[in-house]
């Protein structure tokens, strides 16, 4: 089935329509999520989060061929949004494996590069992720998160050279 | 490759290597038909618009006089427990019967309130035009606003009626203030992304109120294996029951942190069993929370009604769940036939250890709660952490009279080996113990 048939019958409410439609991009949904939230369970969470709100305004999408960049912008937000109140609550659910407390320390110590990254504001942080661990082009990246494309471009910029200020390295014009 | 670059390759490679875990159309699946009565926080409230309706009082000078005036609210069978039914029946609560008819044509109509030392509970029906019902989340949100203070929604039961033109629904607050009396409900519903929100006031007849049944002080401590429980108090009304305890105090989590020995770091209101008895037999658990103030770690169980001949009253600690040391490490072959491993008296069943990829994955199973907090794989003699845990899988087996859950999962540890010993140091495990604290009713 094509991606407008698809589309139409998701719109009509067909929640498998929908649900064939986000997995037929599965990887790159969930990659995007993996992304912002850094484990399994939150990634799908957020998904789950997600298909919930796509099948509740689906109707409302006018254009079509936009589907998948608005359903990341969707995806985005939720990650967001999952991620203001992760600071305000400490989960009490289930253990997980490997959860003792130095365990932590050591998996921060064997990327001790992250402390670079805690230089950066939230934002440069996101649009330097998309851009280098996704492959997204600026393009994409100005669609998902639904700044102009000056935007990103001098967070990536600003970003790029706060880190080379951290790290000491060589900088690369990557513009 | 210098550091700058590494930051990048080191994110793009783990982002490359995530696969996308099998479970996940299953669960966007269930997302969506689990959708019909979503719960969602409150959003942001646009236009306030305030309906003043002219507050009737109903005069009694006792409960029984109230069931005389008040009405048996109608309708709520479903959703109310055995307690409620019963005090529904003798009309133990108060009618109200006020609406607010929303901009979506929505109706919310707050048929009555039941009050007691724990709870205030409304009972309210949400009506719509036909078939609307399914757009949406419309489960109106909750607040009370009254003269010093806000109350927020504890918990909420709710049923659409099989025409989906109607909601029922049962919502807990916190129970207000002695002195509260005028009240406001403010009741908002999201429609197609736009907040539309109203109020109701109401007047508490505090006459209806039904107070407690008992009240205790109970100040008392479960020491097992050097974790405590401290039973702070317990405190039954007409509705429910409610124990409230903490797990350490502030002081002890202060020398649990300094000492380093977090024996219950893991502590959630999962991992301790307290069942609370009366007159010999149980008392339904309804709930429970846990919070970590200056207090310390503090926790709340809810339990049903006590029944109205009480004279016995016990707390029983049935099992809990903390963290020990093990320091042990077993060898482990490629296949599905190794020996089950046996730590601190429990089984952990190896099911199964293969290779994919280049990394090494060890399937293994053990009783719900058994959690391997700090393991390793050594592959030959090297220590690698665990990169993530898999397909978790929970199934409940009969074992003579009562059930267990057995957890499966399998554990990914990057990388292979020749020579492969599991390396396990810490471990969680539920522990019975079954210790009674009789509380004196006189």
């Amino acid at each position: 089935m094509d991606l407008e048939e698809q589309l139409k019958r998701a719109k009509a409410g067909d929640q498998e329509a929908l649900v064939q439609l986000v997995m037929a991009k599965k990887e790159e949904f969930y990659r995007l999520a993996y992304v912002y939230m850094g484990n399994k369970e939150d990634a799908l969470d957020a998904m789950e989060d997600m298909i919930v709100l796509l099948f509740e305004n689906i109707r409302r999408l006018k254009n079509e061929a936009s589907f998948y960049s608005w359903s990341k912008t969707i995806l985005v937000n939720c990650c967001h949004k999952m991620l203001r109140k992760q600071k305000k609550v400490i989960a009490m659910e289930k253990v997980p494996e490997g959860s003792y407390q130095d365990v932590f320390s050591e998996k921060e110590e064997q990327i001790s590069l992250k402390k670079h990254w805690a230089k950066l504001s939230e934002g440069q942080r996101e649009v330097l992720k998309l851009r280098f661990y996704l492959d997204l082009d600026y393009e994409s990246i100005a669609q998902i998160l639904n700044i102009p494309l000056g935007t990103v471009k001098s967070r990536i910029h600003t970003g790029l050279r706060l880190l080379q200020r951290s790290i000491g390295g060589e900088w690369v014009e990557q513009i | 490759m210098n550091k700058f670059e590494e930051l990048f390759e080191e994110g793009k490679a783990n982002v490359e290597r995530l696969s996308v875990p099998d479970e996940l159309e299953i669960r966007l699946r269930s997302a969506l038909t689990s959708r019909r009565a979503p719960r969602r926080p409150l959003e942001r409230w646009k236009v306030s618009i305030a309906v003043i309706l002219v507050a009737f009082s109903l005069i009694a000078y006792n409960y029984d006089a109230l069931a005389y005036y008040g009405k048996q609210l109608l309708g709520y069978d479903q959703i109310m427990n055995g307690t409620l039914k019963q005090l529904n029946t003798l009309g133990k609560g108060q009618s109200i019967g006020k609406s607010y008819t929303f901009k979506n044509g929505f109706t919310l109509t707050l048929d009555g309130v039941m009050l007691d030392s724990n709870q205030l509970l409304l009972f309210s029906t949400l009506k719509a035009p036909a078939g609307e019902l399914e757009h949406g989340d419309m489960t109106p949100m909750m607040t009370i606003k009254g003269l010093f203070g806000e109350y927020m929604e504890n918990n909420s039961t709710g049923q659409i009626s099989a025409d989906n033109t109607e909601i029922k629904s049962v919502t807990s607050f916190a129970p207000p203030k002695f002195f509260e009396k005028n009240l406001t409900l403010t009741v908002s519903i999201t429609d197609k992304g736009t907040t539309d929100r109203g109020n109701i006031t109401f007047t508490l007849n505090r006459n209806t109120a039904m107070g407690y049944t008992l009240k205790k002080n109970i100040n008392e401590t479960f020491n097992v294996d050097g974790n405590k429980i401290h039973i702070d108090s317990l405190l039954a009304s007409p509705t429910k029951t409610v124990i409230e305890g903490s797990v350490m105090n502030i002081l002890e989590l202060a020398e649990a942190k300094l000492s380093g020995e977090e024996h219950l770091k893991h502590i959630s209101l999962n991992s301790f069993d307290l069942r609370l008895y009366a007159n010999d037999k149980e008392v339904a658990i309804q709930g429970g929370g846990m919070g970590t103030n200056f207090h310390g770690i503090t926790f709340n169980e809810d339990y049903d009604a006590l029944p109205t001949d009480l004279q016995k009253l016990e707390i029983k600690l049935v099992s809990l769940g903390a963290d020990h040391q093990v320091n042990k490490s077993f060898n482990l072959k490629i296949g599905s036939d190794n020996s089950a491993l046996n730590i601190l008296g429990q089984t952990i069943e190896i099911k199964k250890v293969y290779t994919s990829g280049g990394d090494t994955y060890i399937t293994l199973s053990s009783e719900d709660g058994v959690v391997l907090t700090k393991v390793y794989l050594l592959m030959d003699g090297k220590q690698v952490s665990l990169n993530d845990t898999q397909n978790d899988r929970y199934d409940k087996i009969m074992e003579g009279k009562s059930d267990k859950v057995i957890h499966t999962r399998t554990l990914h540890f990057p990388g292979t080996g020749q020579n492969l010993e599991l390396d396990v140091q810490r471990m969680t495990y539920v522990k019975t113990y079954n210790e009674v604290l009789n509380i004196p009713l006189k």
